[in-house]
């Protein structure tokens, strides 16, 4: 089966909808990092600020798997440790609500830890949520990524404090996992209505 | 196979907080506010096991009413 979406570098005809999703309450309110309505200065900054290749950070556009390839959604990496091989699953934005299927948002998971293991050949992938996302609650079980620790009260949003949790997938779990097949859409799909039952 | 109104409930139960009371065959799912990533994924693991069928983007994407979404599970089953 054709993913649904594909990944490439930001560009300028972006600007619009990051400035839309980037002022968009409901799309921002489980966010770790700082929140804050942006200017469409703010946007266009910080698109060129992800555009083209850098030492510590990668941001990609999610887009439609078509000719147009229209953004619909960001994922990236950061804080880049080419000597401990390690680095942050910065985090990931699907847009546009007609990509809410559930494949854009795995495959964008997916996409991160393929190039992170497979391209940059990093040991570990780390990553921080706020406990009671949803959302990011259920990625872990789907990657299989390993809760390690709570950062507790550590965010601020929406009135009240977060705690916060760690998790973070190592390169032998991800190849491993991968071998046996637990990436494939059937398999996420079963894991899943497993783990919702 | 399961019938139309079954499987309403069926979508209806992948929804958490949204009144099971509003679902019927030409309900909107995109258009409803609990509808995110999570809950399409939660629908299209659902079809899978109760339909044995594998729905793709443009599946979901294109149907937009429920029965659409039934409707083009029936094609691909």
């Amino acid at each position: 089966m054709d993913n649904s979406v594909l990944f490439r570098d930001f560009e300028e005809r972006d600007i619009d909808f990051i400035y839309k999703c980037k002022n968009d309450e409901k799309l921002n309110r489980m966010i770790v990092g700082e929140y804050h309505p942006f200017s469409y200065k703010e946007a266009v900054d910080w698109v060129h600020g992800c555009m083209g290749e850098h030492e510590t950070y990668i941001f990609w556009a999610v887009c439609t798997n078509d000719d147009e390839k229209r953004i619909v959604g960001w994922v990236s990496l950061s804080k880049i440790d080419k000597v401990n091989r390690n680095a942050c699953f910065h985090g990931i934005v699907i847009g546009d609500k007609d990509y809410h299927n559930g494949l854009a948002w795995v495959e964008s998971y997916l996409f991160v830890y393929q190039y992170a293991f497979e391209t940059l050949k990093l040991n570990r992938v780390y990553g921080e949520s706020l406990i009671g996302h949803k959302q990011t609650d259920n990625i872990g079980w789907i990657t299989f990524s390993q809760h390690e620790g709570i950062k507790r009260e550590a965010v601020y949003r929406n009135g009240r404090y977060y705690d916060v949790a760690l998790g973070a997938l190592l390169s032998k779990d991800y190849f491993e996992h991968k071998n046996n097949g637990d990436y494939e859409l059937k398999s996420i799909l079963r894991r899943f209505r497993y783990l919702k039952k | 196979m399961k019938s139309l109104e079954e499987f309403v409930k069926l979508v209806a139960d992948q929804f958490d907080e949204t009144d099971a009371s509003i679902f019927t065959p030409q309900t909107v799912f995109s258009d409803l506010e609990e509808w995110s990533s999570l809950v399409g994924l939660s629908l299209l693991a659902m079809v899978d096991e109760e339909f044995g069928v594998t729905l793709n983007g443009d599946d979901v994407r294109l149907s937009v009413t429920i029965e659409d979404l039934y409707n083009k599970i029936i094609s691909k089953s």
